[in-house]
């Protein structure tokens, strides 16, 4: 039993190591994160998620930094970030893989619309603390690329319709068209 | 700086040195006339000749990569959205966009022989595979004349840039794929509209960046014998003919001493009646130490791409950070705005430095009227070129190394649904190379770079000067030059944040 429960904790987090590898030591581009800091019994967290609003239904990385607020040397121990629906209960999210000494991250598909609520549970001092919750919008999956990439092709068909009569309609045909 | 850094760095930078030395000073002692390099002209070689007249040859070379564009297409657009996982990202961002420079290094402009969205555009407007198309499918209207230059293409290449580094689109196998279909709309619509390919010529980025890095590539395209090219009155290989199309960026033989606007899509080679078309074999930068007609949109191209490489590899390191940071909390920007800025600046502030030394140079170089105001800033950029470039190298050797290996389970699971067609899913090979062996590497193109940029300088210098104090001229240019380098090395000591990860 407990050698099934390691081989599934290795399995989640040589998941995550792939799943979750864009932001790997990452500074995301700007406005690309949602970043949230806190400070909680002598620590510093900070939290990014990344997309600042995931799409329904796409994968999102959280990556949890967190260090001792006046030595600033990287937290040594155990993260549990945890995810709430809109309307529902916090679960664990997979086992976050330590990237390096205190940096945290792990993956997470926000299947509903709405607002989500994240946080974050480590031990310090001697007790469990609790950061969050951190609210996350999950935004409708954006149709308007695929709008543009469709308008696009139309625009690309009828202007090839065009140009094919224009070709055909040549007096004396030969290789050279300029 | 770190201890460590410095014991690496030091040696490196006396190397730079030397090598700007010696070579400045080597060219100051050769014959002032540049000699004409030897070329091996491997169309002679009949079974090659042979194959580079096989019509189906670049169908042939072209066919894996539409299959793999696709791919990429419907991988960024159905796959899982997972940067490290999807085909789409790994193989635009972390092998192909990497891998480029490498390419134009060793192949010239090759990529734009075998480009995928080029190949779909001219199989449409042509109706075939290969041969010869007697009524491609376009309007043939003529490019406006102010847009025949670079600039488009360096628009494109600002905007991709930003889009890479300040949007994410690295990030998003979705936009990637949306990406790809941009540039396969423009090089179709426009081809439809326009004579020829007139995206390749003026409106690629990827064709404009490979064609100032080509400058360096052994390998040309060019007329055999001049004289041939002139006494011929069809010109086909211009105007085409019943064995080859005409060539689509309206190259002559006769008169092309570029390989910039050559897409090495060998019409020419099977139009030519006079069998009079060399694809030749030359010495690495012959065409740039050469440096034949500068112009002012190509200078431009070389001055954007010294401080957008380097800026590249600064966004990745942790400095960016806190200089984001900084700038947001001290102009009250947000993120974006605080990243185009930057970013402007990044592009602005090396070329008004180097506006300053050109301008040094042409006042020292003491040629007065005889040499036109814009003649150093136009030609000397040529000289920084080789810094840039192989700093680009550099970088990328970086990325292409490290994260390389992260294709091999994409190809086996390209949407990332848990396939295994290839066995290969669950394999993750390790970085190909770490450590000081890549550093060595990386260090070595930036003393090849500053190396060319000492002799391009000097050639310059001698072609300007030659009435003047040309070694004079030469000095705030190598002292530039060598100053860019000096940045991008320290750039390389820092840590690097992948595209993708491992």
């Amino acid at each position: 039993m407990k050698l099934s429960r390691l081989r599934c904790g290795v399995a989640a987090a040589l998941a995550v190591v792939v799943g979750a590898s864009a932001a790997e030591a990452h500074r995301p581009p700007p406005g690309y994160a949602l970043e949230h800091r806190a400070e909680v019994a002598g620590h510093v967290l900070e939290l990014m998620v990344v997309p600042k609003e995931p799409a329904a239904g796409e994968k999102a990385e959280i990556i949890v930094n967190l260090s001792e607020e006046g030595s600033g040397l990287p937290y040594q121990g155990y993260v549990t970030i945890l995810a709430a629906p809109p309307g529902g209960e916090p679960e664990p999210l997979t086992i976050p893989v330590e990237f390096s000494p205190g940096q945290f991250e792990s993956a997470h598909v926000f299947r509903e619309l709405g607002v989500h609520h994240l946080s974050v549970v480590f031990d310090a001092q001697g007790a469990e603390q609790r950061v969050g919750p951190i609210a996350v919008t999950v935004r409708p999956p954006s149709r308007v690329a695929g709008g543009v990439a469709i308008t696009l092709a139309l625009m690309t068909a009828a202007t090839y319709a065009a140009a094919f009569r224009h070709s055909r309609r040549r007096q004396t045909p030969g290789a050279g068209d300029g | 700086m770190a201890k460590g850094q410095i014991i690496w760095m030091l040696p490196a930078f006396v190397a730079m040195l030397a090598v700007t030395v010696v070579a400045a000073g080597a060219g100051v002692r050769s014959a002032a006339a540049a000699r004409p390099h030897r070329r091996l002209d491997l169309a002679a070689i009949p079974a090659v000749g042979r194959l580079l007249r096989w019509p189906p040859f670049l169908f042939l070379l072209r066919l894996p990569l539409v299959v793999l564009f696709v791919g990429v297409i419907l991988a960024g657009l159905l796959g899982e959205q997972s940067p490290g996982r999807n085909l789409a990202t790994l193989t635009v961002w972390t092998v192909w966009w990497a891998a480029l420079p490498f390419l134009a290094l060793v192949f010239g402009k090759v990529w734009c022989a075998v480009c995928p969205w080029q190949a779909l555009a001219d199989w449409a407007q042509r109706l075939r595979l290969w041969g010869v198309a007697d009524r491609p499918v376009t309007f043939g209207l003529a490019v406006p004349p102010w847009l025949r230059n670079l600039w488009p293409a360096i628009a494109l290449f600002l905007v991709l840039t930003w889009l890479e580094l300040g949007y994410g689109v690295t990030l998003s196998p979705r936009t990637t794929a949306y990406l790809a279909l941009a540039m396969l709309f423009l090089s179709l619509y426009l081809g439809l509209v326009f004579a020829r390919a007139a995206f390749c010529r003026y409106g690629c980025l990827v064709g404009a960046i490979t064609g100032v890095y080509a400058t360096f590539a052994p390998v040309e395209l060019r007329g055999h014998d001049r004289a041939i090219c002139r006494d011929c009155a069809g010109r086909d290989c211009f105007h085409g003919n019943a064995l080859g199309n005409p060539c689509p960026t309206f190259q002559y033989l006769g008169g092309m001493e570029r390989s910039g606007s050559c897409l090495l899509c060998l019409e020419c080679v099977r139009s030519c009646p006079e069998d009079n078309v060399a694809v030749s074999l030359r010495p690495f930068g012959a065409e740039l130490a050469a440096l034949p007609r500068p112009r002012w949109d190509e200078a431009w191209l070389a001055l954007i791409l010294v401080g957008l490489t380097s800026f590249h590899g600064f966004v990745m390191t942790p400095w960016w950070g806190r200089l984001t940071d900084a700038v947001e909390a001290w102009a009250g920007l947000g993120p974006t705005a605080a990243f185009t800025g930057l970013m402007a600046a990044a592009v602005a502030l090396p070329i008004a430095a180097y506006a300053w030394v050109a301008a040094l140079a042409r006042a020292w170089g003491r040629a007065g009227a005889r040499v036109a105001r814009a003649a150093p800033f136009i030609q000397y950029a040529f000289a920084l070129l080789p810094v840039a470039f192989f700093y680009h190298l550099a970088h990328n050797a970086g990325h292409l190394f490290l994260e390389g290996g992260s294709l091999v389970p994409a190809l086996s699971d390209p949407l990332g649904w848990g396939w295994n067609l290839l066995g290969t899913a669950h394999i993750l090979p390790g970085p190909l190379l770490t450590g000081s062996w890549l550093l060595i590497l990386q260090v070595a193109c930036l003393v090849v770079g500053q190396a060319y940029a000492a002799l391009v300088a000097l050639r310059v210098s001698r072609r300007l000067f030659a009435g003047g104090r040309p070694a004079r001229a030469l000095a705030p240019v190598l002292a530039f030059s060598l100053l860019l380098s000096l940045l991008n090395l320290w750039l390389l000591g820092q840590p690097m944040v992948h595209r993708t990860g491992l």
